[in-house]
């Protein structure tokens, strides 16, 4: 591990992010103050919560939170607002329907961000794996969902998902 | 009158865009948005915009929130991974105001500026004629259906079911009319002459049963019989002669226009696929089809005829025994529905595992160095193991399918035959019936189940050629990305000015690359691109050769815009060195003049000289005529970037692309390739991206990239003695030029 920029426990806890009035958000480190500071997932699919860059308004990282539970409370709300409007692809909990019409594929399904039906040219194209057990889903009109575990999802959801993969 | 005037201009379309003008009352622009960002859940609504207000409006038309516009100072759009934020800047700070996922976005980008001009706008000013874009998609709709069709296929595949699919690609038969026309006349026939010795047998069988039987009539009905079967067999051989030669054909046309179709796609398409894929697809893809519209096609018509023929000839000889056939019928049909559907997603799921196994085989040969290099041949082969099993399951699970439904296709035939043998039986023992009726008709009944045992295969057939068909035609109807216009004009000759206005780019919408590059290239001036990696340098080389077309703004050349010149036309223009050379199978001539076959080996020795490459050239025993490419004599990088130049200089275009030429290769070759660098960029208008700065020296100009953006632009003397990016840029370079560098 590079010390450099690996915080230990106790220097994450110190560490303070939040949003000020006007919508800002700023990190506190050791006295010093950064505005308008973004977050980058490193590993947006498999630890979405783990090392979590956090970067000045020019870029350059600040600090890599190892885990945003490590935070305090208040940081940990801040981190949590900013990283979902960053990250806005959801998460399929569950497969519906799925009907071939023609040629083109279309699924009913629900996600955490509620129901959505997807219309697709074909699906060797537009599911793609990104790791052993979780699969991108991209739609005709490129909105991009994200399924996790399929062993998760309930049976007939399942059912659905063993016939197309 | 102003108003009234104005409300019947709006939605009038200009252009194909609808134009909206301001007015009190309506809104003069509507963006939607589909993401309620307090509770993360999908929620449709609007973000409108009105003379002194934005508000944004609930599916039902309640208002959500209201702003009014003197309390707005600026909008923006910030992206996220998979949607965007459009958010409103007032004195009190930033407001998100609307979510959205990725199909809005763009509209939101587009209105930004016009949003901003409403803000300038003075309020007494009234009602303002603001042209505003209105989210239009015009141009992606079906002139048949008017759905939206998609993104990815240049054909509304909404409207065109399997059928019209099918007969889209039976249109590939058209020039073999004639032939195919004699195959199906002979199909007709055939089928007539096999419903015929069936009931020859009858007459035979009565014949020899009959007392009063006659050796003459026994004769001339087995000289028919056997007339019969010779002419079948004659129409056979003829019927496969044709088939033959028509599939050979038709597969050739086929397999031509898909490999059309994959070059002329645009270069967008081939970098979000792995392109081994397409060698699979071409092949077996093409090979299925054949497959169906040959033999197939004449087997299931055959087929249906026969059927036809033997259920006439049935209820023929005996009605009432015949109407029993109709009995399983629609248990057959449920069956056939239920068994279309498993075998449609069982034949797709196959050939996605086939397609992944392909890829797998493609991506370790293409990587066989590294993967040798890292020792990991049991991790590729584990790999592979993987997806071949995949395969295998895929396979057996299909072949269980067909363990489950051939069974009881026999079994329902079978006791269906029995119990005809016991009805019949009965008629004959009656009295009512002759043995060679009975005869005749459980032949005919057991050539009548030959076609619906043979059914089941031909469904699955016919189901696979669907699903290869599908695929053919999404490569053929894959939609390019950068079309040529039906008007684009030719350009006989340019002089190299080159133009970019408000330029912005993204590989992914939401991400872009380049931002508001402004620059103009006067002819005949060498620029030089600097920037760190990643800066959006190779990117906007790449949007000169017009592979990919700006998001927003434009790129002119000689004052017409990129979009409206023909590609082969613009490319004839483009010379172009990469990093990388790639070498042809052929000669060292010949891949010197490729793109310009035909010139005369004088021009080629003296390109290669000015190129620096005429003496390596004929250090190698065979010369000009050595073979090089993937199967050929290796050359190495300096070489193969030397015979890159002599390319350029022998297609003498009028503008020049250099990207990174002189990369990997040691002090001596680049000074060789430099030179005939200078030689080549002599006279054109030159684009270059160099790692070593000091290469790009004699530059007219240096554009600093930096994270999209132009930050710098002047000469080296000039952007030196400024002391920021191109100074700073400069002195890390000298910094590890000090230091010994790593490896190669």
């Amino acid at each position: 591990m590079n010390p450099y920029f690996f915080l230990n426990h106790s220097e994450l806890s110190q560490i303070r992010l939040f949003r000020s009035s006007d919508g800002i958000l700023h990190l506190e480190q050791e006295g010093k103050g950064f505005a308008r500071v973004t977050l980058i997932r490193s590993f947006p699919y498999t630890m979405p919560d783990r090392f979590i860059s956090v970067r000045s308004a020019e870029g350059h990282e600040i600090v890599m939170i190892q885990d945003v539970k490590l935070l305090a409370e208040d940081s940990f709300q801040a981190v949590r607002y900013e990283l979902d409007r960053n990250y806005m692809i959801p998460v399929i909990t569950q497969i519906l329907t799925v009907r071939k019409k023609g040629s083109k594929w279309h699924f009913q399904i629900d996600t955490n961000y509620g129901p959505a039906a997807l219309v697709m040219d074909n699906l060797h194209e537009n599911i793609q794996p990104v790791t052993e057990s979780r699969w991108m889903v991209t739609d005709n009109e490129g909105r991009r969902f994200e399924l996790s575990d399929p062993e998760q999802m309930d049976a007939r959801s399942r059912e659905h998902w063993k016939k197309l993969i | 009158m102003k108003t009234e005037s104005a409300k019947r201009e709006a939605g009038k379309p200009v252009n194909g865009v609808a134009v909206v003008q301001q007015d009190t009352e309506n809104p003069w622009l509507r963006l939607r948005a589909d993401v309620d960002f307090t509770r993360r859940r999908f929620r449709h609504y609007e973000v409108i915009f009105k003379s002194l207000t934005m508000e944004m409006v609930d599916r039902q038309g309640k208002t959500i929130m209201t702003f009014h516009k003197n309390n707005m100072i600026d909008v923006s759009v910030r992206e996220a991974f998979g949607g965007a934020s459009f958010f409103i800047i007032t004195g009190d700070g930033e407001i998100e105001a609307a979510r959205f996922s990725f199909p809005y976005i763009e509209p939101y980008r587009q209105a930004v500026p016009t949003i901003r001009n409403w803000l300038a706008e003075k309020e007494e000013t009234g009602v303002l004629a603001l042209p505003v874009l209105e989210e239009s998609s015009e141009n992606d709709r079906c002139s048949k259906c008017y759905k939206t069709s998609s993104s990815s296929t240049s054909k509304c595949l909404t409207c065109s079911s399997r059928w019209s699919m099918l007969s889209r690609l039976a249109a590939y038969c058209t020039p073999y009319r004639s032939p195919m026309l004699v195959c199906a006349l002979l199909l007709v026939l055939s089928v007539f002459i096999e419903v015929i010795p069936p009931y020859l047998i009858k007459m035979i069988v009565d014949e020899v049963a009959k007392p009063s039987g006659s050796l003459n009539v026994l004769f001339a009905l087995a000289s028919g019989l056997a007339l019969v079967q010779v002419l079948s067999a004659a129409m056979q051989v003829i019927r496969s002669y044709l088939g033959v030669r028509i599939g050979g054909k038709l597969i050739g046309a086929i397999r031509r226009d898909m490999f059309g179709a994959l070059l002329k796609l645009s270069m967008r398409f081939f970098d979000y696929r792995q392109v081994s894929q397409f060698i699979g697809r071409i092949q077996d893809d093409t090979d299925e089809l054949k497959e169906f519209l040959t033999n197939g096609m004449v087997y299931l018509v055959t087929q249906m005829l026969l059927g036809v023929g033997i259920l006439f000839m049935l209820f023929h000889l005996n009605w009432q025994l015949a109407a029993m056939i109709l009995i399983p019928t629609p248990f057959l049909f449920a069956g056939f529905y239920w068994l279309w559907n498993r075998l449609s997603s069982l034949w797709y799921s196959q050939w996605q595992s086939a397609m992944h196994v392909n890829n797998v085989i493609g991506e370790a040969l293409q990587g066989i160095r590294v993967i040798k290099a890292f020792a990991q041949e049991n991790a590729e082969k584990n790999r592979f193991e993987k997806v071949n099993n995949h395969w295998i399951n895929r396979t057996i699970s299909f072949g269980n399918l067909w363990l489950g439904v051939t069974p009881i296709f026999t079994v329902l035939t079978a006791v269906f035959g029995i119990a005809i043998w016991y009805l019949g039986g009965r008629s004959v023992m009656s009295g009512t019936m002759s043995i060679g009726t009975l005869t005749a008709f459980t032949t005919y009944l057991l050539m009548f189940f030959g076609p619906i045992q043979a059914s089941g295969q031909l469904l699955s057939w016919l189901n696979r050629s669907l699903g290869s068909a599908e695929r053919i035609l999404e490569i053929i109807d894959a939609k390019v990305d950068v079309p040529d216009k039906r008007d684009a004009v030719e350009l006989s000759s340019v002089s190299g000015e080159i133009r970019f206005h408000d330029v912005r780019y993204g590989y992914e919408v939401e991400r872009p690359v380049l931002k508001d590059i402004n620059l103009t290239i006067r002819p005949g001036e060498m620029i030089g691109l600097v920037g760190r990696s990643g800066a959006g340098k190779t990117t906007l080389i790449n949007m000169i050769c017009r592979f990919y077309d700006p998001n927003a703004g434009s790129i002119a050349l000689d004052g017409h815009d990129l979009k409206d010149i023909r590609q082969e036309s613009l490319r004839k223009h483009i010379g172009v060195v990469l990093q990388e050379t790639f070498l042809f199978d052929g000669t060292i001539a010949e891949n010197i003049a490729y793109g310009r076959p035909d010139n005369p080996p004088e021009t080629i020795i003296a390109a290669a000289h000015a190129a620096n490459a005429h003496d390596f050239i004929c250090r190698l025993p065979e010369g000009y005529d050595t073979r090089v490419g993937e199967r050929g004599h290796r050359l190495s990088g300096g070489e193969k970037q030397r015979i890159a130049i002599a390319r350029a200089l022998l297609l003498d275009p009028e503008i020049l692309i250099l990207d990174e030429a002189t990369a990997s290769v040691d002090t001596e070759t680049e000074r060789l390739i430099q030179e005939a660098l200078s030689r080549l960029i002599r006279g054109r208008t030159t684009i270059a991206i160099a790692h070593r700065l000091s290469t790009l020296r004699h530059a007219d100009r240096l554009v600093v990239l930096d994270q999209g953006r132009i930050v710098e632009m002047g000469t080296h003397d000039e952007l030196y003695a400024k002391q920021t990016h191109y100074y700073h840029l400069v002195e890390s370079q000298k910094q590890t030029a000090k230091t010994p560098s790593e490896v190669g």
